[in-house]
């Protein structure tokens, strides 16, 4: 398992990358785009999925990458390297080489501690790497404090869903926008410096509000809504913040199945609206539907990476996170879990 | 030609330094917890050759020296006030006198010997107050006053004398260059540094336990310590016991208490789920109703425990007495056990595994609500075993005691780490040490600010304390 | 007819608008950011000092005041910058701790010459440019059932300047509440590591809302010396718990919840007090016992108002039945 952090990428295969790179033209993207996030649980009658712009982009681009741990890809958003993260004498992180492609979904998946949230809070500044450096964005991230890397369009949800209880929905929402001059404490006192910025927060908080059909609890407490409805609530005003990045740490984790559906439409729509998404998941079947893309980590390491369809056969997969379970149904949740206390 | 007259205490031993023109007569009364209803107004105050405080006896005391620390031996010094007295000083300048009533004294000496050495005055007055074992050893200082306006023709009168008392125009003597910090001074300090560290120690594992089962920050554990020093107070005084059956008998009143507040209000709200936020509030409201309730009950003076008069005691260089011996004993004893209990039987590890981790301990079978009644009853009886060795230590226990000391068993446990077993003794040694040696540089009744002041830079620099480990963080 | 006019007298006295400011900056720490601030007696007692010292050497009333604002932010600067990122248990503590160390340091006997020791200072040496500012006449003057001094110590003026600082504090409090500004903390007081994924400085927005609390509370310390005379003790931890007392009485997070839990507690208290030491002879209870025996009440109180109704008179149950 030492040698699955090497970068294996030859000089060879990196022209190959950048002559598909160039073999794309931005004009070939297909119109129109349907806001498939609108339909909510079902399309509408008379609507059919005919094309997710950013989507078939980023397949054509990645279905030239080798499927190897640390492979580079053509167009990064997110490169990381050497990450390392000890706790006492537990290395609960350590990635060699890691990049998230622009526009992509990126699914992350492996057994429990493995590193993965762990591996979320280093990336946006929760927490601290004993080494390692990473750059989002051509920027260099480290030592940047939480809240900077959420202003430079990275932005993260929460395992354990993060919403303030006793403001408001649309309060919850108003928290995430990016320009806020009534946030000043002298301004906040001179109601007519930011009422007109505040009211046009107002509309975009209520526009995502009815796309994540939370529009009816508007006015509730966020502390009435449902497990489901606080997933929908936070990845809402996660998008509030204009991301370029955004970062949902288990979604789909006690989501009731019925809505399962519409959180995986409003993900995939991210896509469309020019959002680069990596996902936390162990439902196995959600990552096949929408991911372009699938990093598998185990012991902090990651050990294979690849499209989704392939990378479920990568020996490195079978051997290192499913060992003697390869033969089942990965979708079957209840087995993945017997495994994980393994692992 | 410059000389210095030092008056200095017994027990808390402050050797100022002042400038070569002026005198600098520095009294520290050690005031001592005294009851009004049993003593007898004694008229006159007894010289003696040493003394240490008592219940029954306060001490006006000291040493006179000239600036190079030479004892001037044989000057009459004259006691009025409250009590008179008269006595000479000792080859090596030590005099004392033994009184009975509290109140303001004036401490005279000859007019020609303080003019002979070019003093400012010829008189220091002081007052003993017995409010709080806090104020009683309060340094009161007699020197540049009179200097600046009446140094030539100082005023006898005990009314004149009362108004120099204020010393803040003197603080530079205070200032650490001129102090002079000497070997004797620095082991007595740290002497009772430890002493009263292990008390302070034995006083924080409870509030510890407390934490580390719960994740509460008690604030009636102060109480709790005043509780058992007043119980031991009606064993002995109201009752009429002995000293170790009134001891025994706090102690289970203390357990008893924590038993029933656990029953009655801590239980309860545990299975309101009720935040620890809100039960820290409740546990400020149930100190104050606690602490007003005592007042209440025992009214504002200092009880005193034990009222016989132990015998000094000198070890090398340091001066004690048998029972603080005995009381430091029974603290390190008790801390030691309560560690050995932690370690090494079965409740022990429960609590220690409800404190690592409460649902987990939970799931594997420990009963934690057994476990959390058992350490609120635990800490409760080691606090009314502090207040009560606490008591016998600084002769007295009053109706605010334990919530003066609330404060540095925070940030004892802080120090050594929230919720670590063995973190309190050993941040509680710290405090008590800091505060005890802070007085060779700082005035006496600023000790606990300095040692509050260690608490914030400690958590500056290691916000987990001594012993906490560091949270993962997400 | 005294009795009464004692009793509400407490209404507006002096000493109740001190609370309620004192009340009004904890509430911006507790009620809308969550910060534990267990010592704004702290604040209080520095507060005072800075105003009366100030007054003491001559310097104007404006600056004075000044001065004292100034000192509550340097303490607040000092108390934030160790704590702010840490738990709440360690707010709760260095402020507790520091409100103590003031309170020691003040009353130490080697700074007589600048605090007065634990004596304090008299009122004599800080309320004389206060009192002649004042455009009321000088002698008496009774309105309803109360008489006070127009001009001198617990007087109508003081009146007057007290409740109108509360007004506008208040006031601002209310602008305060229903900004982004106060959305912001109010989110911090929810989930701080929430806010701080959405890219907001939660260190430098808690460290605004101590500063504002103390400047408050600073001004709750002017407020609380002028009828009386500075002495540290008076300003020791017992006061931050009645603030607590106050707060969570009237109402944690509310506007008027402070100010109504000030008139409460202090009208309750004299009235409990008062009938007490007429119906009671003193050789039964003494006159200390049934001061005791107030602060008994008011812990009690304490203690049954955050078990039973944590919300207060004026708080919301529904915002509290959402906690955590």
């Amino acid at each position: 398992m030492a040698d699955n952090n090497k970068p294996p990428v030859d000089a060879a295969q990196k022209q190959k990358q950048d002559q598909q790179k160039r073999a794309v033209p931005t004009a070939t993207v297909r119109e129109p785009f349907y806001d498939i996030a609108r339909w909510g649980t079902k399309p509408p009658p008379g609507e059919d999925l005919i094309s997710t712009a950013y989507g078939d982009r980023v397949a054509r681009d990645l279905a030239f990458v080798e499927n190897e741990p640390g492979v580079h890809k053509p167009d990064p958003i997110l490169v990381a390297d050497n990450v390392v993260r000890r706790f006492g004498g537990m290395t609960a992180v350590d990635v060699g080489h890691f990049e998230i492609e622009r526009h992509g979904i990126t699914a992350l998946i492996g057994p429990n501690g493995a590193g993965k949230t762990t591996f979320f809070n280093l990336m946006t500044g929760f927490d601290v790497p004993n080494s390692g450096s990473w750059r989002f964005d051509g920027r260099d991230m480290q030592h940047v404090n939480p809240e900077q890397v959420a202003r430079d369009g990275m932005v993260r949800t929460f395992q354990l869903t993060k919403v303030m209880s006793r403001l408001s929905v649309l309060d919850n929402m108003l928290l995430g926008a990016p320009d806020r001059p009534g946030e000043s404490m002298v301004r906040s006192l001179f109601p007519g410096t930011w009422r007109k910025k505040e009211q046009e927060n107002r509309q975009k908080a209520e526009a995502l509000l009815e796309r994540f059909l939370l529009i009816k609890k508007k006015d509730d407490f966020a502390g009435s809504l449902s497990g489901g409805q606080r997933k929908l609530l936070e990845m809402a005003r996660a998008l509030m913040c204009d991301p370029k990045l955004i970062m949902l740490d288990e979604p789909m984790a006690g989501v009731n199945p019925a809505l399962k559906q519409s959180l995986l439409d409003h993900i995939v729509s991210l896509r469309e609206d020019g959002t680069t998404v990596l996902f936390v998941e162990h439902d196995i079947n959600m990552v096949r539907h929408i991911a372009d893309w699938v990093t598998v980590m185990a012991e902090g390491r990651i050990v294979a990476e690849g499209q989704p369809r392939t990378v479920m056969d990568d020996p490195a997969v079978v051997d290192a996170y499913l060992g003697a379970h390869a033969d089942v149904d990965l979708g079957d949740d209840s087995v993945l879990e017997g495994l994980e206390g393994r692992v | 030609m410059a000389s210095i007259y030092r008056f200095i205490p017994e027990r808390r031993r402050r050797w100022t330094r002042w400038r070569h023109v002026l005198c600098v007569v520095a009294v520290v009364a050690v005031a001592c917890l005294w009851c009004c209803m049993c003593a007898p107004r004694a008229v006159a105050a007894g010289a003696v050759g040493s003394c240490v405080p008592t219940a029954e006896f306060g001490c006006v005391n000291g040493i006179l020296q000239s600036a190079d620390k030479e004892p001037i031996a044989g000057v009459k010094v004259m006691l009025s006030g409250a009590e008179t007295g008269e006595t000479t000083t000792a080859d090596d300048g030590t005099w004392a006198f033994k009184v009975a009533d509290d109140g303001k004294y004036v401490v005279t000496i000859p007019q020609d010997v303080a003019k002979r050495y070019g003093f400012a005055a010829d008189h220091a007055s002081v007052e003993i107050v017995k409010k709080s074992f806090s104020q009683q050893r309060g340094v009161v200082r007699f020197d540049k006053a009179p200097a600046s306006g009446n140094a030539s023709k100082p005023s006898g009168t005990a009314s004149d004398a009362k108004r120099t008392m204020p010393a803040g125009a003197n603080a530079a003597a205070y200032e650490p260059s001129r102090s002079s910090v000497t070997w004797t001074r620095f082991c007595q300090q740290l002497y009772s540094g430890i002493i009263f560290g292990l008390l302070l120690g034995l006083m924080s594992v409870g509030m510890n336990l407390v934490y580390g089962t719960t994740g509460l920050s008690s604030f009636s554990h102060g109480e709790q310590v005043t509780l058992g020093g007043l119980m031991a107070y009606v064993g002995t005084q109201m009752l009429h016991m002995a000293i170790v059956p009134s001891a025994i008998f706090a102690v289970l009143i203390g357990a008893l208490t924590g038993l029933v507040q656990d029953r009655l209000i801590w239980g309860p709200l545990r299975h309101k789920r009720v935040g620890t936020m809100q039960q820290m509030i409740v546990t400020i409201g149930l100190s104050m109703a606690l602490q007003y309730l005592f007042q209440f009950f025992f009214g504002g003076d200092i009880k005193s425990i034990v009222k016989s008069v132990p015998e000094g005691i000198q070890l090398g260089p340091v001066s004690t007495s048998a029972p603080a011996l005995i009381c430091a004993g029974i603290a390190l004893v008790t801390i030691v056990g309560v560690t050995v209990f932690l370690y090494c039987t079965r409740l022990g590890r429960a609590t220690r595994a409800v404190s690592d981790n409460a649902a987990l301990a939970a799931a594997s079978g420990i009963n934690v609500d057994s476990v959390v009644r058992i350490v609120w009853t635990l800490s409760c009886a080691l606090a009314a075993l502090s207040g009560v060795l606490l008591g016998i230590y600084l002769n007295g226990i009053a109706w605010n005691t334990g919530v003066t000391l609330l404060m540095l068993m925070f940030a004892a446990v802080t120090l050594g780490g929230l919720g670590t077993a063995n973190g309190a003794l050993v941040g509680a040694l710290v405090i008590g040490i800091v505060a005890d040696l802070s007085t060779l540089v700082i005035p006496s009744d600023m000790r606990y600010a300095s040692a509050l002041a260690i608490l914030i830079l400690v958590l500056l620099v290691r916000p987990q304390g001594i012993f906490g480990k560091r949270n993962r963080i997400g | 007819m005294t009795i009464i006019a004692n009793i509400l007298g407490e209404l507006f006295a002096p000493t109740t608008a001190a609370y309620a400011l004192a009340a009004i900056g904890l509430n911006i720490h507790f009620g809308m950011t969550g910060l534990m601030n267990m010592g704004q007696a702290g604040f209080m007692l520095l507060g005072a000092y800075g105003f009366a010292i100030t007054q003491m050497h001559g310097a104007n009333l404006f600056s004075s005041v000044l001065f004292a604002l100034l000192l509550a932010t340097v303490y607040a600067l000092l108390l934030g910058i160790p704590t702010l990122k840490l738990g709440p248990d360690y707010l709760a503590m260095v402020t507790l701790a520091a409100a103590e160390i003031v309170r020691i340091v003040g009353r130490s006997t080697s700074m007589t010459s600048v605090t007065g020791g634990s004596a304090g200072i008299a009122p004599q040496d800080f309320t004389t440019q206060f009192e002649n500012l004042s455009p009321l006449p000088d002698g008496t003057s009774t309105f309803l059932i109360w008489t006070y001094n127009n001009n001198i110590a617990n007087s109508w003026w003081l009146r007057i300047v007290a409740w109108v600082l509360v007004a506008l504090c208040a006031f601002l409090c209310w602008r305060w509440f229903r900004s982004p500004w106060g959305r912001v903390l109010k989110g911090i007081r929810e989930d701080e590591n929430a806010i701080r994924s959405l890219g907001k400085s939660v260190t430098k927005y808690k460290m605004q809302a101590l500063i504002v609390g103390g400047l408050f509370g600073a001004l709750a310390g002017i407020v609380f010396i002028l009828p009386r005379s500075l002495n540290p003790d008076s300003l020791g931890r017992t006061v931050t718990f009645y603030t607590w007392t106050i707060l969570l009485l009237g109402g944690a997070a509310t506007i008027m919840g402070p100010i109504l839990g000030s008139c409460v507690l202090w009208v309750l208290l004299t009235a409990v007090k008062e009938t007490m030491r007429v119906s009671i002879p003193p050789t039964v209870i003494s006159s200390n016992q049934i001061e005791a025996l107030g602060w008994v009440i008011v812990g009690v109180a304490l203690m049954l108002l955050v078990i039973f109704r944590p919300q207060g008179v004026l708080g919301n149950r529904k915002e509290l039945a959402f906690n955590g």
